[in-house]
């Protein structure tokens, strides 16, 4: 049903900063294929081209980094993870050096353990900041280091005066270059994992500086607020920007109702910042932690999800309906739109391609919108005291619930957007011990999730629920008939873009929710089902330009796009660092849920049957739901007025 | 050409190193002074502390700021030769912008910033007194 799919390669990151310089051997085993080398003494067998670094962290050995970065290409420019190579002068980065002889490395010399402290003591000369007073405080890989090297004065001196303006004019980013350390972690980010490309370094020598294109605020630029460059940032000098002073200013208001939407990825993370290995869902216990902060409901967004899966699956069966039957011209494939951070890509790289994103809105923006009006209504609430919240493991969601068209309750539909870091942080301030508190549930009447709205916190996600859904109401027949669990493992897993395709070969009686769309649903019979799926905007970017050379995803009817590199789970707003492992823990936990969950699909969500007959009574992609549940997007182009 | 009492000569361009008089008996070779590009020659009226200021500004500028030991080196050292000039440089801080030149020289990811500090490391080794003990701007300005 699947096949790996590949397209061409455009990183723009120069092939001199390719992850891997010497390429890893084809065959180990051939003659040449290990290389031996010894570091402190201790005997190591490794691939030829293995770097030092790599080398000494599969043996155990700790070489401090800074620049470096397990997603990033190489730079080898803090000059931190410097070792001696004996019969060498000078001290090599190991972070940066291919072994590709048998070679005697030593990690703590003296000149090396000089050339450490020098380089720290230089960095801590420019970086302005006190500590205390910052969020990275006992996660921040500068402080750490200067610890490890018991760094105890500023030999070289300390800025005293703050030398550039803190940025706070993007919704989601806030960049304070006082505390950058030009490990250009940021860069490669922008340019090289997500191809963004809005963060360069500028200047050279002591004037060098990251900057944004005429060095423009982040605001203003083609900036798509995925958040990449925080989560690698190793000191304080990128954050997202933070509401939680007026949470809990709308929490003390006694006059405002505060909802709390929370969705999968950060249960799946936030565990990280109270200590826990990563991996470890604290769904229950992170519901009874908000209500102890005092938000007054606390809702699952996964709902939405569902909702969402029904709003774009009808939106899709739709338009293949005006392509197959009436030959109508329309854009297909159709993209999913639960990303902002896609969305805002697609707005300013591809603005052409826009009528291919579905017009439903995010789980996030359904969900605040159905909060003011359908919740209001039934709770006899003035939405103008409702408060909603929206915990999102992503710093784009901050730019999309300020978006001037999000505001279709008469409203705005979400008013902050957190982050999981954030709302660990209300917690830690709220003084609880989030791990260890006591477990409950989501209120209602959005109480009931299923499994299909967990697992859009995984890239494939969107795909795996629609296609539940697709399966069982269009064919009418079972999931679980496919797939062993309802498990459709086609579209899992971290491959940058993955292709799938199902066979239609019957079509069952359609549920009386679809049944009016169309007149009849014969057309679909033998049809076959084309999905993709990528994550990260640098996969997009290889989708999109198939697409329009004609190539196998253009035959795609569905395609999933998730700006970040893993998806929700990898987000911007989650619990830093991130890592691929750390990544792939986190998507276990999410996929573990969903095998929990006594419902899997979304249109089986009860919830989701409540509202369609009681609210949405013109159903799925009807007049109210157009009204509350769809969006437009804006052809925003690359070129900054 | 005319001069007279060269006091150094600084072989091999801006990187390259500073030789004193004591030591004009050496050899221009890859086995004992290796040399490429330029040599230049100080006269006795020239001060060795502007000299090494001059090297240091250049680096400084040429620096391209990658790499930690180069970027923010380069200008450690300028300023140590700006508060020796202002007579305000302890011996202990010149030990440690000494210290600092060699790991940049071992450090610096490429050959700019390996053999920026080799001039500014040979003035200091070969003409301490010239540099230290300038009178401060107070003094100065009470002379």
């Amino acid at each position: 049903m699947t096949e790996p799919a590949r397209l061409a390669e455009t990183s723009r990151a120069p092939v001199s900063q390719q992850p891997h310089t010497v390429p890893p051997p084809a065959d180990t085993q051939a003659i040449g294929g290990m290389v031996s080398l010894r570091i402190d003494g201790q005997e190591i067998k490794t691939p030829m081209g293995t770097t030092i670094l790599e080398a000494a962290k599969k043996a155990g050995i700790r070489i401090p980094t800074l620049c470096y970065h397990e997603d990033l290409c190489i730079a080898g420019v803090c000059r931190v993870c410097v070792v001696e190579i004996e019969g060498q002068r000078l001290l090599q980065a190991a972070c940066a050096y291919p072994v590709t002889s048998p070679l005697k490395v030593l990690t703590h010399t003296r000149k090396v353990r000089q050339a450490r402290r020098h380089v720290l003591d230089l960095l801590l000369s420019t970086h302005y900041g006190e500590c205390y007073a910052c969020f990275r405080n006992n996660n921040c890989e500068l402080q750490a280091l200067a610890k490890e090297y018991g760094v105890d004065s500023f030999r070289f001196g300390h800025p005293e005066k703050p030398r550039h303006e803190i940025d706070r004019s993007s919704y989601s980013v806030v960049r304070d270059m006082d505390k950058c350390v030009l490990c250009r972690r940021c860069v490669r980010t922008c340019i090289d994992l997500q191809e963004v490309g809005v963060l360069e370094a500028l200047g050279r020598g002591a004037k060098t500086k990251i900057g944004t294109f005429l060095e423009r605020p982040l605001g203003e630029v083609v900036c798509i607020n995925c958040g990449q460059c925080i989560n690698r940032c190793p000191t304080g000098a990128l954050r997202a920007n933070d509401p939680t002073d007026q949470v809990w200013a709308a929490i003390d208001d006694l006059k405002k109702h505060v909802v709390i939407q929370t969705a999968p990825s950060p249960r799946a993370g936030i565990g990280e910042c109270f200590g826990l290995p990563p991996g470890q869902a604290l769904t229950f216990q992170m519901n009874t932690a908000l209500r102890y902060c005092g938000f007054d409901k606390v809702f699952d967004t996964n709902f939405t999800a569902d909702l969402t899966i029904i709003e774009e699956g009808t939106e899709l069966l739709l338009r293949l309906y005006k392509a197959l039957v009436k030959k109508e011209k329309v854009a297909l494939p159709q993209f999913t739109s639960c990303s902002p951070g896609w969305v805002k890509y697609i707005e300013h790289f591809y603005p052409e391609m826009l009528p291919h994103v579905s017009s439903a809105k995010s789980p996030q923006q359904m969900f605040g919108a159905i909060i003011k009006t359908y919740y209001a209504k039934l709770n006899k609430l003035d939405p103008k005291d409702i408060v909603t919240v929206a915990l999102m493991p992503c710093s784009a969601k901050k730019f999309e619930c300020n978006r001037p068209e999000m505001c279709d309750s008469g409203l705005k539909d979400v008013d902050y957007g957190l982050t999981t870091r954030e709302l660990a942080q209300m917690i830690k301030e709220a003084g609880v011990d989030l791990p260890r508190l006591p477990k409950s549930d989501f209120d209602d009447p959005f109480g009931t999730a299923t499994g299909s709205g967990v697992i859009f916190g995984a890239t494939g996600g969107v795909m795996e629920a629609a296609l539940r859904t697709v399966i069982e109401l269009v064919m009418g027949i079972k999931v679980e008939n496919l797939f062993e669990h309802a498990d459709i493992t086609p579209v899992r897993g971290f491959e940058g873009v993955k292709y799938a395709e199902l066979k239609i070969d019957k079509v069952g009686p359609v549920p009386d929710l679809l049944k009016a769309l169309v007149p009849d649903w014969n057309w679909l019979k033998g049809a076959t089902l084309k999905a993709g799926v990528a994550h990260g905007t640098a996969n997009a970017k290889r989708v999109l330009e198939d697409i329009k050379a004609g190539g196998k995803f253009s035959q795609c009817h569905f395609i999933e796009f998730m700006a970040c590199p893993g998806g929700c789970l990898g987000g911007g707003g989650q619990p830093i660092p991130t890592s691929p492992a750390i990544r792939a823990a986190r998507a276990k936990a999410i996929y573990g849920e969903d095998a929990v969950y006594q419902v899997r699909k979304s249109h089986e969500n009860p919830a989701v049957a409540k509202i369609y007959g009681e609210f949405l009574t013109d159903g799925p992609c009807g007049h109210t739901s157009h009204k509350l549940l769809h969006t437009h997007y804006t052809p925003r182009g690359k070129y900054i007025v | 050409m005319g001069g007279e009492k060269a006091k150094a000569v600084q072989i091999g361009g801006a990187s390259g190193r500073c030789v004193p008089a004591t030591e004009f008996s050496r050899t221009l070779a890859f086995e004992d002074i290796s040399t490429g590009g330029s040599i230049i020659i100080f006269g006795p009226q020239r001060d060795m502390l502007r000299v090494a200021k001059n090297f240091m500004e250049f680096f400084v500028e040429e620096s391209c700021g990658q790499c930690t030991p180069c970027r923010e080196g380069n200008p450690k050292l300028l300023e140590g030769l700006e508060l020796l000039e202002q007579g305000r440089c302890s011996m202990k801080y010149l030990r440690e912008l000494c210290q600092l030149g060699e790991t940049m020289q071992v450090a610096s990811k490429c050959g700019l910033g390996q053999s920026s500090p080799t001039a500014f490391l040979s003035i200091v080794q070969c003409f301490p007194d010239e540099l230290m003990g300038r009178p401060s701007l107070s003094e100065a300005a009470q002379q």
